[in-house]
C-alpha cells in the first residue's frame, strides 16, 4: 500500500472506527505501563536513592558566583588600621576583667551601652525574660543605632554578636567578637558614606537574647517573653552579620548560615563575603568550624584500600559529604547554626561568621577589614536581595548545589510512592480472575460487583467495594491520638515527669493500634480490600509529605525518604517472618522519632523559637508508620 | 492697564534683598545653620486667576524671573518647596530653626478658585514647572500623593481677596494642595539651580558658604523655597539653605570646635552688594568655657555679625578651650525638644502590619496636638483597631476630634487627621492595624523588592482644640516623624521565578492524564446497538 493510499485510508474512516483506534491505541499504552508499573517503579528508587549518594560529586554542583550586580564585593579601599586594632584590644581587657570579677548581666550589658554611648550612639539595656514550661531564662542585651548622614533611616543593617559562643555543645566567653563590634562601632561613626543605619547588638545568652531582641524590634513579643518596647529604633532590617569570635586567634573563618525551620539567607550574602575575604581580608573562608583542609571520616578511611584511600575524587567526595551531612544535621532539626538563624523569619539575610580558634595568624586586624568591606557591599543594596538565590546547599565553601541539581533525588522516590499508592488504590477495587468459566450466580447478582468482560476473554476483572470511610476513621484516629500525645509532650506538668509523659504516649499510640482491631469484625480487617485502601492512603500520604517537604526542608525530606522505606513494600499475608519485622521495624522507626524529639530537645525549640519538627514527628510521621504497622498487626493476630 | 503698567515700574525699584546665618551649636557636638535668603517685591501681589490675564507684561530686577514666571502663568499665591536629605533628629537636636524638615522632597501650594483653568491643571502644571526649576523629579507627586489636609499646612501669609466676590470670607476662595515624596534624593544637582535664584549666586555675601562639596558631607541638610504674600509688604520669597555638620567627626582630636573655614572650607571674602540687610547670628550656649571669634555684638545672649561692617575675609569660629576632645555624655548643651513623636509600622506578614506612634510631651503642662497621617492607598487602615494608651492603659478620651478620608483604590490617597490632648510629661502611644493591598504587577517600581517609602506624619501644636475646621489658624512649628519603607505583596519577577512558574503549570497540565491512566481501566463497554 502507497502511502497515499495509508493517509486516503485515514481520512476516510468513520467517526466509530477511528474512536475504536484511539481507544484501542491508548489502551496499548496503558497496558504497556501498567504491566511495567513494578520496574518503573524499582527504577524510580534506584535512581532516588543512588542521586541522594551522588550529592556530594563535584561535577553535580557549581562554583559561586554573584547575581546581584549592585553588591560589588570587594572594590573598596578599606580604612580599618591598626589603631583600631588597639582601640579593640582596649575593649578587650576591659571585657576580660568584667569577666575576672564574674561581673553581673546587668553590669556587663551597662558596660556595652555606656561605650556605645560615649562615641556618640543612641543606645539602651533591654532586659527580658523567657518563661518556659520547664526553666525561665532572663537576660539583658544592649544595642545601640547609629543613624546614617543624610538618610532618611528607613533601612538598616544589623551588626551582632552574642555574648556566649556554642560550638559543639561547648560553651566559650565571645569576649573578643563583642570587642570586635565595639572598635567597629567607633570606627564606622567616623565615615558619612553609610547609606544605611547601622544597629550594633549585643546579646546576652547565646539565641535566647537575639530573639527577645528581634521580637521586641519587629512588635512580635510571643506571650511566653516579658520584656519592655525598644526606644531606640531605626527602620526595616535588611541584612545582619553575627560575629563569634571565641578564640585569640583564628586561621579561618566559617560559615554557619542554616536559620531555624530550615530557612537560608539569600546566597549573594554569602558569596560576596567570600568574594571580601579571599581579595580584602586574605582569609580562607570554610563552612562551619572545621578547616578547608581538614581531612574527615579518617575511620571510614582506614577500611579504604590504601590506594583510594589518598585518591583526590575520594577525598573530595569525602570532604563534601561530610559538609553536606553537617547541613543536613541543622536542618533536618529545623535547628538554626547560630544567632544568625532568627533574622530569617523577619526576612533578613543573615549569617554568623565564626573565627576558628587557632594560633594565628589572623586576629582583629583581619576580621574589621572583612567587616568593613563587607558592611560597605551591604550598602550598597538599593533594594532586598531576592533572585530566587535562597535553594542552595554548599559542598565547600566555594562550590554549592543548585536546587535542580538536588531536588529531583527526593522527587523521584516521592513519585515511586505515590505509583505504589495508586497500585494499591486500584488493586484493592478490582480483583483479577484468571478463569475462562462463567463467574458464578451469586456474584453476578451482588450489585455492589459487576461483572466486565474484557477483550481479551482470558482475563476477568471485578470490582469490589472499598471501605474508605472506614480507613479514613483508622488514619484520623492515628493522627487524632498522637495529637492528643503532642498536646501532653508539651504540658509543662508531664514534661517535669518524663516517665509519665512517655508512659502515656506510648498509651495513645498502642490504643490507636488497638482500637480498630478491637471495634472493627475481623472479616472486613482481614479483607484485602481494606489492606490495601488503608495502604494506598497511607502512601499517598507518604508521597505528599515527601514532595511538600521537599521544597520547605530538603534535609528532612531526604532523611524522610529513607526512613519511609520500609513502608513501600507490598503486604504480606503469609510469611510470618516477615511479617514480625515488618512489624517491629515500623514501630523501631516511628519510636526513633520519639527519641530523636527527646535527645534534641526539639520541643523546647518549639516553645522558644517555633520550629515545627516536633509537633510534625509526632503529628504527621508516627501516625504514618503506625498506620503501616497496623496491617502486619492485623495478620499476625488473626493468622 | 495702563495702572497696571505703572504699578509694576514702580515695584520694580523697590525690590529688597536680605540675607542671614543662624549658627547653633547642638547636644550632641554637631552644629546646625540655618541660611535665609528673602526677597521681597513690594506692593506686587500674584495674578489673580479671574481677572488678570497670563499675557501681561512682567519686570524684574532682584526677584528670580524663572520662578516668578512660574507663579504668573499658574496664578500660585503661596508656594512652599522643601528638599530634604537625612532625618531630622529631634532629641539631640531640638526644634530646627526652619520647621520642615521632613525627609525627602514636600511641595504644599495655597491657589484662588476660578478663572478658566482648574485648580488640579493649575497644580499639575506648577509641580511640573517647579520640578524642572530645580531639577527635581517632583512629576512623581501624582493625584496618588496630592492631598488637602485641613490643619497642618495653613497659609503662612495672607490671602488676597479676589474682586468681585460673593464671598465673605477670603479663605474660601483658596484651596490647599499638598504632596511628599519621602524618596527623593538630593543632591548637587539641585543646588545649582537653587543658587541661580540669589541675585550674588555663590559669588560673594553669605551664600559663598555654600560649598556642595562640604554640605553633601553634612550630616543633614535641606534646602527650601517659600513664597508668600503680605498684605503691606508684597510678594516675598524666601529661599533657605538648613545644614548640620559634624565638628566631631572632622576633627583629628574629635574635638567639637568649628568655624566658618571647617564646617564650609570657606571665608566669606566680600558682602553682596545688593543685600540691604546681611546678618550671622551665632546662638551661643550659656557656658562660660564658650569662646568665639572674632567678637561679636550681644544680643540677648545671640551673638550678631553685622557684614557690611564685619572684617574680610570673615571667618568665625567657635571654641571649647578647655576640651581636649568632645564627650558625648557631658555635653553642655541641651536642646530636646517639647514634644517629640517616633512612628513605626512593623509587618507581621507582607498583607498585614501595625503603625505604632509615640508621641511624647515633655513639657510639665497639657498639650493639644494634631497629628497628620496621609499614605498612599495601597495601605489601608483598619480605624476600628485604634487604640489610645498612655503607661499601657487605654485612653480613649484623649482623642478630641477626628477627620478621616478613606483611599480610593488606585487614586487617592487616605488622609487621617486626629487632634490629641497629651498629658504632661507622659507619651500617647497609639496603634492601628493596617491592611496592605495587592497591587497589579504594572504598578510595581523597577525596584520592586525594596518596598514602597510612606510619607513622615506631621504633627502641629495646637492652642485651642475646638475651633472649627476647614482652614486652621494655627502657625506654630510642624514635627515631622521619620518616614516609612513598607513591604507590600511583591512577586519575585526574576527569571527562576518564571521558569517556575511555567514548570508548576506544565506539570498540573500533565497530572490529570497521567493520573487517569494509572488508576483508571479502559475497556469496551457493550452498548445496545441501535
Amino acid at each position: 500500500m502507497s502511502i497515499v493510499q495509508k493517509v486516503k485510508a485515514i481520512l476516510s474512516r468513520d467517526e466509530i472506527t477511528s474512536a475504536k483506534l484511539r481507544l484501542q491505541r491508548r489502551r496499548r499504552i496503558t497496558n504497556f505501563l501498567v504491566q511495567r508499573m513494578t520496574l518503573l517503579r524499582a527504577l524510580l528508587y534506584v535512581a532516588g536513592y543512588t542521586w541522594l549518594l551522588l550529592l556530594p560529586l563535584p561535577q553535580l554542583g557549581r562554583g559561586i558566583y554573584i547575581d546581584e550586580n549592585a553588591l560589588q564585593p570587594g572594590q573598596v579601599n578599606t580604612y580599618w588600621d591598626w589603631s583600631n586594632v588597639h582601640s579593640a584590644d582596649l575593649y578587650l581587657g576591659q571585657l576580660e576583667e568584667l569577666r575576672d570579677r564574674n561581673a553581673s548581666k546587668a553590669e556587663r550589658a551597662d558596660f556595652v551601652r555606656t561605650e556605645l554611648l560615649k562615641m556618640g550612639i543612641s543606645s539602651e539595656v533591654q532586659p527580658y525574660t523567657f518563661a518556659l514550661s520547664t526553666e525561665v531564662l532572663t537576660g539583658q542585651n544592649a544595642y545601640g543605632v547609629l543613624s546614617a548622614p543624610r538618610s532618611s533611616g528607613t533601612e538598616a543593617i544589623v551588626i551582632s554578636a552574642s555574648w556566649i559562643s556554642q560550638r559543639d555543645g561547648i560553651e566559650t566567653l565571645n569576649l573578643r567578637g563583642v570587642a570586635t563590634i565595639l572598635a567597629l562601632a567607633k570606627f564606622l561613626k567616623g565615615y558619612s558614606l553609610w547609606a544605611k543605619d547601622l544597629i550594633f547588638v549585643v546579646t546576652d545568652d547565646y539565641m535566647s537574647g537575639m530573639h527577645a531582641f528581634l521580637s521586641a524590634y519587629h512588635d512580635a513579643v510571643p506571650n511566653n517573653l516579658a520584656t519592655p518596647p525598644l526606644n531606640v529604633t531605626s527602620g526595616v532590617i535588611w541584612t545582619a552579620l553575627n560575629i563569634e569570635y571565641p578564640g585569640h586567634s583564628f586561621s579561618e573563618i566559617g560559615i554557619f548560615h542554616e536559620g531555624l525551620n530550615a530557612r537560608l539567607p539569600n546566597q549573594d550574602l554569602i558569596n560576596s563575603f567570600h568574594v571580601v575575604s579571599a581579595h580584602t581580608g586574605l582569609v580562607q573562608v570554610t563552612l562551619y568550624d572545621t578547616l578547608y583542609g581538614a581531612r574527615p571520616f579518617t575511620e571510614l578511611r582506614n577500611l579504604l584500600p590504601s590506594v583510594l584511600k589518598d585518591h583526590p575524587i575520594v577525598d573530595g567526595y569525602l570532604r563534601r559529604a561530610r559538609n553536606i551531612l553537617q547541613h543536613t544535621s541543622f536542618q533536618t532539626l529545623g535547628k538554626a547554626s547560630g544567632p544568625h538563624g532568627l533574622f530569617h523569619q523577619y526576612r533578613i539575610d543573615a549569617f554568623t561568621l565564626y573565627a576558628i580558634p587557632a594560633m594565628g595568624p589572623h586576629g582583629f586586624h583581619a576580621i574589621g577589614k572583612i567587616m568593613e568591606s563587607t558592611l560597605r557591599t551591604t550598602n550598597n543594596l538599593l533594594e532586598r536581595l531576592h533572585a530566587s538565590l535562597f535553594f542552595y546547599i554548599f559542598t565547600t565553601s566555594g562550590t554549592f548545589l543548585k536546587i535542580g541539581a538536588y531536588l529531583p533525588s527526593v522527587i523521584c522516590i516521592s513519585i515511586a510512592t505515590m505509583i505504589a499508592a495508586l497500585q494499591s488504590w486500584v488493586n484493592a477495587g478490582w480483583q483479577q480472575i484468571q478463569t475462562i468459566s462463567v463467574p458464578d450466580k451469586k456474584d453476578k447478582e451482588d450489585a455492589s460487583s459487576k461483572e466486565i468482560v474484557t477483550l481479551d476473554a482470558l482475563i476477568q476483572w471485578t470490582t469490589r467495594p472499598r471501605p474508605v470511610l472506614l480507613t479514613i476513621v483508622v488514619m484520623l484516629l492515628s493522627h487524632g491520638a498522637m495529637a492528643v500525645a503532642w498536646r501532653i509532650m508539651s504540658y509543662s506538668f508531664f514534661r517535669q515527669i518524663p516517665w509519665l509523659m512517655y508512659g502515656s504516649v506510648g498509651l495513645l499510640a498502642l490504643s490507636s493500634l488497638v482500637l480498630p482491631v478491637l471495634l472493627v469484625e475481623r472479616e472486613i480487617l482481614l479483607s484485602p480490600a481494606f489492606q490495601k485502601t488503608l495502604k494506598a492512603f497511607s502512601l499517598s500520604l507518604t508521597s505528599t509529605v515527601l514532595s511538600i517537604t521537599s521544597l520547605l526542608n530538603f534535609s528532612l525530606s531526604a532523611v524522610l525518604s529513607i526512613a519511609f522505606l520500609p513502608t513501600n513494600f507490598p503486604i504480606n499475608a503469609n510469611n510470618k517472618g516477615l511479617r514480625t519485622n515488618e512489624l517491629i521495624s515500623h514501630l523501631v522507626l516511628a519510636s526513633l522519632g520519639l527519641i530523636l524529639i527527646d535527645s534534641q530537645e526539639s520541643v523546647k525549640d518549639w516553645e522558644l523559637f517555633g520550629v515545627w519538627f516536633a509537633p510534625f514527628i509526632t503529628i504527621v510521621y508516627i501516625p504514618l508508620f503506625l498506620q503501616a504497622a497496623l496491617i502486619p498487626l492485623i495478620n499476625i493476630l488473626y493468622t | 492697564m495702563i495702572l497696571s503698567c505703572d504699578f509694576l515700574a514702580a515695584q520694580a525699584y523697590s525690590d529688597r534683598f536680605t540675607e542671614s546665618l543662624v549658627i547653633r551649636p547642638l547636644e550632641d557636638g554637631k552644629v546646625a545653620s540655618l541660611f535665609t535668603f528673602t526677597t521681597l517685591m513690594a506692593h506686587a501681589s500674584g495674578r489673580d486667576p479671574i481677572n488678570d490675564s497670563e499675557d501681561k507684561p512682567q519686570h524684574y530686577t532682584i526677584f528670580p524671573l524663572s520662578l516668578g514666571q512660574i507663579l504668573r502663568e499658574y496664578a500660585i499665591t503661596e508656594l512652599h518647596l522643601t528638599l530634604n536629605a537625612g532625618k531630622w533628629d529631634y532629641l539631640h537636636w531640638g526644634t530646627p530653626e526652619d520647621a520642615d524638615v521632613g525627609s525627602g522632597a514636600e511641595m504644599w501650594a495655597w491657589m484662588a478658585d476660578g478663572g478658566a483653568d482648574s485648580i488640579d491643571s493649575r497644580w499639575v502644571g506648577v509641580r511640573n514647572a517647579v520640578s524642572g526649576l530645580l531639577c527635581a523629579s517632583l512629576s512623581s507627586l501624582s493625584i496618588q500623593r496630592t492631598t488637602s489636609p485641613l490643619l497642618a499646612f495653613p497659609p503662612l501669609g495672607d490671602l488676597p481677596v479676589i474682586r468681585p466676590t460673593n464671598q465673605t470670607d477670603a479663605s474660601k476662595q483658596y484651596h490647599l494642595r499638598h504632596a511628599s515624596l519621602p524618596s527623593e534624593h538630593v543632591c548637587t544637582e539641585n543646588l545649582t539651580p537653587f543658587l541661580k535664584l540669589l541675585p550674588c549666586k555663590s559669588s560673594s555675601g553669605l551664600a559663598s558658604l555654600l560649598n556642595p562639596h562640604k554640605l553633601f558631607d553634612a550630616d543633614w541638610h535641606g534646602m527650601g523655597v517659600h513664597v508668600r504674600w503680605l498684605e503691606r509688604k508684597g510678594v516675598e520669597v524666601k529661599l533657605t539653605f538648613q545644614a548640620v555638620v559634624d565638628p566631631v567627626r572632622y576633627s583629628p582630636t574629635h574635638s567639637r570646635d568649628a568655624s566658618l573655614g571647617s564646617m564650609f572650607d570657606r571665608a566669606i571674602e566680600k558682602p553682596c552688594p545688593v543685600a540691604a540687610e546681611s546678618m550671622i547670628q551665632v546662638k551661643s550656649p550659656t557656658d562660660a568655657v564658650f569662646h568665639l571669634s572674632p567678637d561679636a555684638h550681644m544680643e540677648n545672649g545671640i551673638a550678631v555679625y553685622d557684614l557690611a561692617e564685619a572684617e574680610y575675609p570673615l571667618d568665625i569660629s567657635l571654641r571649647w578651650p578647655a576640651e581636649l576632645s568632645f564627650n558625648y555624655l557631658f555635653s553642655s548643651v541641651h536642646t530636646s525638644a517639647p514634644i517629640r513623636v517616633t512612628r513605626v509600622l512593623r509587618d507581621a506578614s507582607q498583607t498585614h502590619g501595625r503603625l505604632t506612634v509615640s508621641i511624647i510631651n515633655e513639657s510639665n503642662h497639657t498639650q493639644y496636638v494634631a497629628y497628620l497621617e496621609t499614605v498612599p492607598w495601597f495601605i489601608q487602615f483598619y480605624l476600628h483597631t485604634l487604640r489610645i494608651t498612655v503607661d499601657g492603659e487605654p485612653r480613649p478620651d484623649l482623642l478630641h476630634r477626628l477627620s478621616y478620608t478613606p483611599a480610593i483604590p488606585h487614586a487617592d490617597p487616605t488622609v487621617f487627621e486626629p487632634i490629641f490632648t497629651l498629658p504632661p510629661l507622659k507619651a500617647l502611644r497609639f496603634t492601628m492595624e493596617v491592611e496592605k493591598a495587592f497591587l497589579r504587577y504594572t504598578e510595581h517600581p523597577p525596584d520592586a523588592q525594596r518596598g514602597w517609602d510612606l510619607p513622615p506624619a506631621v504633627v502641629l501644636p495646637i492652642q485651642n482644640p475646638d475651633l472649627p475646621f476647614p482652614i486652621s489658624p494655627y502657625k506654630s512649628q510642624r514635627i515631622y516623624t521619620s518616614t516609612l519603607l513598607v513591604d507590600l505583596p511583591t512577586p519575585d519577577f526574576s527569571m527562576p521565578y518564571n521558569v517556575i512558574l511555567m514548570t508548576s503549570t506544565l506539570v498540573a497540565l500533565f497530572f490529570a492524564n497521567i493520573f487517569n491512566t494509572l488508576t483508571r481501566r479502559f475497556v469496551w463497554i457493550q452498548t445496545a446497538v441501535a
